[in-house]
């Protein structure tokens, strides 16, 4: 369905922008009065010798009158770009509108097979011996590799294995942990709701930016707020477990 | 699914403190302050900042002005800050140094929207539609436009800091010259091995870029290259002939009497002009001027002597009277045909050769009527599209630009959504609406991608990214709400939080409370400097407003112009955190036509005003949330950077203005316009703009085509994401070419990732991209400077 949706959305964008594009484009078929007046937008008229010397009938700016309708409508132009637009000068209103309600029913159908992909995401998360952890085991796995390492740091003698071991350390998490809890926002969604992930976010994103400042600092070679960091983080990540 | 809160997870009991307040050994850089905390807010940060962003303001504006070339600056001013912070103060943290690349960017980035908008009202006071127009330091005009673009700046910042959460812990905005400024900032903890990586990016990327850039530099041509300059379509053969023909005046130490004559009457009726300036009320200058301006226009329409320019004229004169030396001729200004230096154009790679019926070298080969293949590769494109023999209507042309290339690595997936809208607009409907006959027929199919750009393309691509954004934003309330009620309880303690790190941090963002406060004063700010800008109180209006009393109209119209800022801020934040790309010439565009209507055609001051005011709203406010991603990825304090963004936001706006106003005495009394054509810089954009506003008087905007775009944006945007409108209609919006460079690096991101798996296109491909952004942006830095240096 998601397929046939995306196609529907695809297809009638064109359709809509094929239909606007003919808004300032009336047709020559009109009847004169709806068209004298009006200002072209651009030169209107073929190219009658070498393509490279363009020579237009009527250039932009120009008012247009009953002959030179005559003298166009003679060389078989068939629209011309006018500065004015009017419904009533629109004939192809209706691609427009078409292309509009293609849109909608595409976004519907999207919307259903969105919903519908992420509950069955769900449901195989939490069907017992799925391979893939959910997002609160990711975000226990978190938390415990983040105290994990604050524990290992008191057993090192040496600053700098120290230091050392905080950059590989938090890389390690960033690549694995973090980048999988953030790749399961849908699912997160389809159970939260928007308000509910935004919640959660904001206590993971203060967690991860606090990570992030551990490193930072480690690789200044601070260790003192390297530790306060990660402690920060730690905490947080209990913040964001229990919103979950 | 569990519905009651499961139990805290387990985890191992809290380790015992480490103790490290020692401070560090002797002779390893200290990145602490004397209190012992990491450095991050100093005083060498905050004058590195300012010093480093007034610098490349002031140069920017005056390379934007003269070529059009403007530039964020974030990542000069990291790699900068590595040079300067720890280098050679050998103190500056990772997180001073993106202290002091916010602070610069946010002094330097105002630039772009100053020179976009401003010199209009200069171009405009030339034209007549604003007679009598000046900007001086003692002007109140001057002072009131760089009011409202301070007040911009604020409010881009205040409006834009309550979406921080939202755009970047919620929405996890990619922002990939963030990430590339970021990726600078952490190359001395991320190994060796990646800084290695990081600097191969920047190598390859300036290596690519050179011969993009080398041709800006150029030199007099000798008599003697003429003929190959010609031959590498470098020169016109009518240019060469212009060169010999100057180069024998200057060895007969003569020239044609017309020439000499036009040379004298041109500096007299200068002359003159700048005597009106000092005495707009003198009819007999007035007069005398109009006479002058009069006979030197028949001079000047006179066919033999049209293709000799003033510069040429006025040279031949001053050496004929003896006031200066006939080499003067042999100058760019002239018209003396120039040398570049060698770029892709070189190559001399061209399409195969294809002769007509009678000959020559067909169309198909031969669109520029020279009777030679059209070269494939210049120096910023390849045409791949001729060389694959597609249809002359698909404009399959690359950009040679590392920087699209490493953006669009960097934002992998979504940019994919780009490019399709791309491929949608360039291969699907311009070639469709030019069979339908939706083009004019006086237009030939190579041209179709051009015009598609400015007759449909863009005002539906403007439309969309109005509409989608709307959308968004829609879409995005309940993360809204919930972001700014965050923002709401910051510095409170949670009643419930058992953490004692979590509830005495400082808080992360700025209070609401300070934001309404500054933003309410930017407002009072934006209203003085409307009121008392141009006619002020005592104008008329004939807008939508006009019925309304004047005062009452214009605080109408500064709530309104408020709010569309923060709406465009949104939409600008929205697209540079998707793709890199900032529409900001089009939301200008909309801001000054949107002032216009409701003020009336004739408030030009105003419209520009405003118009300044919202460019600079939304270039800080792209720029601080750029800002705020680097700092989010190296872990600094949102609520610091906020503070010196908004501390910090007033001084690019008198920089960026007073460089302006210096422009434009000097060129008053060199040339005796202020500023644009017949002066050294020329204000590409702002002539851009002069043409959008010339459009709105005349009648010639295609409101129509905003209002379907936007329809089309909303309605994209109610089905796979909010932000999909956004981005086909930047694809719309933008020229294909870079599209297509940018899609090949999302494609590449791609690729990399299903060989080597994402863990490894992230960890090596992000800094190689950074090296890939950075590169152009130093090396296209670099050779400005030498052109502007060389004059």
């Amino acid at each position: 369905m998601k397929l046939a949706a995306f196609l529907l959305i695809t297809i009638s964008l064109c359709v809509g922008v094929i239909g606007a594009i003919t808004a300032y484009l009336p047709p020559l078929s009109l009847p004169n009065e709806q068209l004298v007046g009006l200002t072209l937008n651009a030169a209107a008229g073929k190219a009658t010798i070498d393509p490279r010397d363009k020579a237009p009938i009527a250039p932009a700016r120009t008012e247009l009158t009953p002959e030179i309708l005559t003298s166009l409508r003679d060389q078989g132009v068939e629209r011309v770009r006018v500065k004015e637009f009017a419904l009533g000068r629109w004939p192809e209103w209706w691609v427009f509108v078409l292309g509009c309600v293609g849109l909608g029913v595409g976004a519907f159908l999207m919307r259903t097979a969105n919903r519908s992909i992420a509950a069955t995401r769900s449901a195989s998360a939490d069907a017992v011996g799925a391979s893939r952890l959910s997002p609160e085991q990711t975000l226990d796995a978190l938390h415990s590799e983040v105290d994990s390492l604050r524990s290992r740091l008191t057993t090192m003698a040496a600053e700098s294995d120290r230091l050392s071991t905080i950059l590989a350390e938090i890389s390690r998490m960033q690549q694995t942990h973090i980048a999988s809890f953030l790749a399961a926002r849908s699912e997160i969604t389809a159970r939260l709701g928007l308000g509910g992930y935004a919640r959660l976010m904001d206590a993971f994103a203060s967690a991860e930016r606090a990570i992030n400042r551990a490193w930072s600092a480690a690789a200044d070679e601070v260790e003192a707020e390297s530790l306060a960091s990660l402690d920060l983080a730690s905490e947080l990540l209990v913040e964001a477990r229990h919103r979950i | 699914m569990a519905t009651t809160p499961p139990p805290p997870p387990a985890s191992t009991p809290p380790p015992p403190p480490i103790s490290h307040s020692a401070p560090p050994p002797a002779g390893r850089p200290r990145r602490v302050t004397a209190s012992g905390a990491y450095r991050e807010v100093t005083v060498s940060s905050i004058i590195f900042g300012i010093v480093v962003g007034a610098i490349m303001n002031a140069a920017i504006t005056y390379a934007g002005l003269k070529i059009g070339f403007t530039i964020v600056g974030s990542a000069i001013a990291a790699v900068l800050g590595f040079g300067v912070l720890r280098g050679l103060l050998r103190r500056g943290s990772i997180l001073e140094t993106n202290i002091g690349q916010t602070i610069a960017s946010a002094v330097n980035t105002t630039n772009a929207g100053v020179i976009f908008t401003v010199p209009v009202l200069l171009l405009l006071a030339q034209n007549g539609t604003l007679p009598g127009f000046e900007l001086r330091f003692d002007s109140l005009d001057f002072w009131m436009i760089t009011l409202a673009c301070i007040a911009g700046a604020l409010l881009g910042c205040v409006f834009i800091v309550p979406l921080r959460k939202q755009m970047l812990d919620i929405d996890r905005l990619r922002f990939p010259s963030a990430v590339a400024v970021a990726a600078i900032l952490k190359s001395p903890g991320a190994g060796a091995a990646k800084s290695i990586v990081l600097a191969v990016g920047i190598v390859v990327s300036m290596l690519i870029y050179l011969p993009v850039g080398l041709p800006a530099i150029k030199n007099p041509a000798r008599l003697d290259q003429l003929d190959s300059l010609v031959e590498r379509e470098r020169i016109t053969p009518a240019e060469a002939a212009l060169t010999r023909e100057v180069a024998g005046w200057i060895e007969a130490e003569n020239a044609p009497d017309a020439v000499i004559e036009r040379g004298r009457s041109t500096l007299a009726a200068r002359e003159a002009h700048v005597e009106l300036a000092a005495s707009p009320d003198d009819d007999s200058v007035q007069q005398r001027v109009e006479a002058m301006d009069a006979a030197l226009k028949a001079m000047t329409d006179d066919p033999a002597s049209r293709r000799y320019n003033a510069a040429l004229c006025i040279a031949a004169y001053e050496a004929s009277a003896g006031k200066g030396s006939w080499e003067r001729l042999r100058a760019p200004d002239t018209g003396w045909a120039m040398a570049p230096m060698r770029g892709y154009k070189d190559l001399g790679l061209r399409l195969g050769s294809k002769k007509a019926a009678d000959g020559k070298e067909s169309i198909a080969t031969d669109r520029d009527g020279n009777n030679r293949p059209d070269l494939v590769v210049v120096d910023d494109t390849i045409d791949a599209g001729r060389v694959l023999g597609l249809p002359d209507q698909m404009a399959f042309v690359f950009a040679i630009a590392p920087f699209a290339l490493g953006a669009g690595y960097l934002t992998g997936r979504a940019g994919l959504l780009v490019l399709a809208g791309g491929i949608l607009a360039y291969f699907l409907l311009n070639p469709l609406a030019f069979s339908l006959g939706y083009v004019p027929s006086t237009t030939r199919a190579d041209e179709v991608a051009g015009y598609a750009l400015g007759a449909f393309n863009r005002p539906l691509g403007i439309g969309l990214l109005l509409g989608g954004a709307m959308m968004g934003v829609i879409a995005s309330l309940p993360a809204i709400r919930e972001a700014i009620k965050s923002i709401g309880a910051a510095g409170k303690v949670a009643p419930n939080s058992r953490s004692t790190a979590v509830s005495n941090r400082t808080p992360d963002e700025m209070s609401l409370r300070s934001l309404l406060i500054i933003g309410g004063l930017a407002m009072v700010l934006l209203l003085v400097a409307t009121e008392f800008s141009g006619q002020g109180g005592a104008g008329t209006m004939t807008g939508w407003l006009g019925g309304l009393p004047v005062w009452l109209a214009r605080a109408l119209i500064v709530l309104i112009a408020a709010a569309w800022i923060w709406f465009a801020g949104i939409i600008i934040a929205q697209c540079t955190g998707m793709t890199d790309w900032s529409p900001i010439s089009g939301m200008a565009l909309l801001t000054v036509v949107l002032v216009m209507l409701l003020a009336g055609k004739e408030d030009v001051i105003s419209a520009v005003l405003l118009g300044a005011a919202l460019c600079v709203a939304i270039s800080c406010a792209s720029d601080m949330m750029a800002d705020l991603k680097t700092g989010y990825i190296v872990g600094g304090v949102p609520r610091r950077q906020q503070i010196l963004e908004i501390a910090t936001a007033a001084i690019g706006p008198v920089i960026t203005m007073s460089t302006i106003v210096l422009i434009a005495g000097v060129n008053m009394r060199q040339f005796g316009v202020p500023i644009g054509p017949g002066t050294p810089t020329v204000a590409p954009q702002a002539q851009a703009l002069q043409a959008v506003i010339t459009g709105v008087q005349g009648g010639e905007m295609p409101y129509t085509l905003y209002g379907l775009g936007a329809a089309l944006g909303a309605l994209l945007g109610l089905g796979a994401f909010a932000g999909l409108g956004v981005l086909v209609g930047l694809s719309m919006y933008l020229p294909f070419y870079y599209i297509l460079t940018y899609g090949i690096g999302c494609v590449a991101n791609m690729v990399v990732g299903k060989i080597k798996g994402r863990a490894w296109a992230e960890e090596w491909g992000v800094p190689f991209c950074a090296g890939l952004i950075v590169g152009e942006a130093i090396l296209a830095l670099v050779i400005n400077a030498i052109v502007l240096l060389r004059g």
